[in-house]
């Protein structure tokens, strides 16, 4: 809650003012986490259900400034990859798969709404590796080696999971281990690792939102990333829809560093270090600004400019990090998605 | 697994233990230093008497400390009396793991738990140097070195040792390093002053 208050001392008045209410709005949701429970697929119509984003972002969670913390910059700047997502799939699911979906959506948004909503909500499959690109690459990078010792390398705990990862860590170290021994670990390694993927650790947040299913995915990528067999889970595809993956893109990586609800982009643009909630994306910007914003970054210019404008300039050159990183590996589509889940399914405090 | 001294005929170890147990004169010290190659060998080598005879060391109440902290076992190496309890405990950032894969001390594994916890192991047998891992973390290495008796020490970063309060009589000193070896020497404990000795690791 220091966050807010604390940066906008010494920008006037104004600023001051606005640095209060982003602590009020922050303060009132601070006991939940900033994840909802687990949503899970309708067991009636088998539809995807999807849930709005909620509460205080996880850096004001745990009380960080964006510029103390690697997280959500660890993406890389590789491009997303072609994905081995089959589209389209599912009997009746989304002619087209994700694209197709999202194409059909931007074409009724204006005209037809239901047949937009429809066509937000049809299914189709994903993989592990684009649940992990949405949700997990942020902080724990490309290759899942995160930023040690802030973020853990994620290898080492999955390669844990498989007696023969254990296995391979102890020949290493030029010893053996006893069957039942490395078996027992092995199990316990994959407790652990559901364990902190549904109830976070001190500094990663959990991933409630995340199906059993495509927890299940992930693991199987994880394992790819690791280098130990995948076993069933290779390769896995789950059922998505676009709303679906604007969830993952928005809690998996937006809501590290913006809170669901509270100031928006028309005063952040004045001031520098005010990061814009994420309710205010669908009404202060464009879906064209958003979608540049997150393929190349936000430039300093315009944190500066604010910082001077206010007769600050305190903030220049203290080569923190004030601005949003470049996150190149989302898709238009996936971005668009995460604009769309923003105001179909609005955050809530 | 790490059975201490495998290396020395059974016959020789009888002959050189001929402690002046029964009698409680006086108590001298024990004092040298260890060279190595690498020289940061003859640091963390445990120094210790290796059979004190016709005698039982009761462990002590209170649990040794082996903590978890910026992703490393402290100590990196714990000497302790066969029976010690040792509290394994958790001052880091994150959950940690501890298991050994040796035999000498049973292939325990602890589970995994949150910073701020501890979780008790006790090792029964003298005579195992035990290695200690955490699955999650493959760097992270410790040794809990379970002796017969508390006549040990711990080589500091330049090598040296002392090991005080022992009683008058005949022993033989060994060594254990997690890397190398030496044999041991024979040392003839006064009844008072000390006693100076050495090891070459290699």
């Amino acid at each position: 809650m220091s966050e807010q208050s604390h940066r906008a001392i010494g920008f006037g008045r104004g600023v001051l003012v606005l640095g209060a209410m982003a602590v009020v709005v922050g303060l009132a949701a601070l006991p939940g986490l900033p994840h909802p429970e687990a949503s899970a697929a309708d067991p009636d119509t088998g539809a995807v259900v999807v849930t709005p984003v909620q509460g205080p972002s996880w850096l004001h969670h745990l009380g960080l400034q964006v510029a103390d913390t690697r997280m959500g910059e660890m993406g890389g700047t590789g491009l997303a990859p072609v994905t081995s997502r089959r589209e389209p799939t599912l009997g009746g699911g989304a002619e087209g798969g994700f694209r197709g979906a999202m194409h059909r959506f931007l074409n009724y948004f204006n005209s037809d709404r239901a047949k937009a909503n429809r066509a937000f909500n049809a299914t189709f499959e994903l993989t592990g590796a684009d649940l992990y690109r949405l949700n997990c690459r942020s902080c724990h990078g490309p290759d899942g080696r995160g930023a040690p010792p802030e973020i853990s390398s994620l290898l080492d705990p999955v390669r844990a999971t498989t007696v023969a990862g254990i296995q391979q860590q102890m020949a290493a170290k030029g010893r053996t281990i006893p069957d039942a021994l490395a078996k027992q670990l092995a199990a316990q390694a994959e407790r652990d690792i559901r364990d902190r993927l549904r109830n976070g650790g001190k500094k990663m947040p959990p991933f409630r939102h995340l199906r059993g299913d495509e927890i299940e995915a992930l693991l199987g990528y994880l394992g790819h990333l690791a280098g130990v067999p995948g076993g069933d889970r290779a390769g896995m595809l789950v059922p998505q829809s676009a709303a679906r993956v604007g969830e993952h893109v928005v809690k998996g990586t937006c809501h590290i560093c913006h809170d669901a609800t509270g100031p928006g982009g028309r005063q952040a643009g004045m001031m520098s270090g005010l990061i814009p909630s994420l309710q205010s994306f669908p009404h202060d910007y464009s879906l064209n600004a958003v979608i540049h914003q997150v393929e190349s970054g936000s430039s300093r210019m315009m944190g500066m400019m604010g910082g001077g404008m206010m007769g600050g300039g305190g903030m220049m050159g203290s080569g923190s990090r004030e601005t949003m990183p470049a996150l190149p590996y989302f898709t238009e589509e996936e971005v668009a998605a995460a604009y769309f889940y923003l105001s179909e399914f609005p955050p809530e405090p | 697994m790490t059975r201490l001294r495998a290396g020395i005929p059974g016959a020789l170890i009888l002959a050189a233990v001929t402690v002046a147990g029964a009698s409680a004169a006086g108590a001298g010290t024990i004092t040298g230093t260890v060279t190595a190659k690498p020289d940061k060998y003859a640091a963390n080598a445990v120094v210790y008497i290796e059979s004190v005879k016709d005698s039982t060391f009761k462990p002590p109440a209170k649990p040794a400390v082996m903590d978890q902290k910026d992703l490393e076992f402290i100590p990196h190496v714990l000497p302790i009396v066969a029976g010690t309890t040792v509290r394994f405990e958790n001052h880091d950032n994150v959950s940690h793991n501890v298991f050994s894969p040796d035999k000498c001390a049973g292939e325990f594994n602890l589970g995994t738990w949150p910073p701020g916890e501890s979780k008790d192991h006790t090792f029964k047998d003298a005579g195992c140097a035990a290695t200690i891992l955490c699955i999650v973390h493959p760097d992270m290495e410790a040794y809990v070195v379970v002796l017969q008796n508390p006549y040990y020490a711990v080589t500091g970063s330049g090598g040296s040792f002392t090991i005080e309060d022992l009683p008058a009589g005949k022993y033989t000193l060994a060594i254990w390093s997690e890397k190398l070896k030496a044999e041991p020497v024979q040392v003839t404990v006064p009844e008072s002053g000390t006693v100076e000795t050495g090891f070459n690791l290699k």
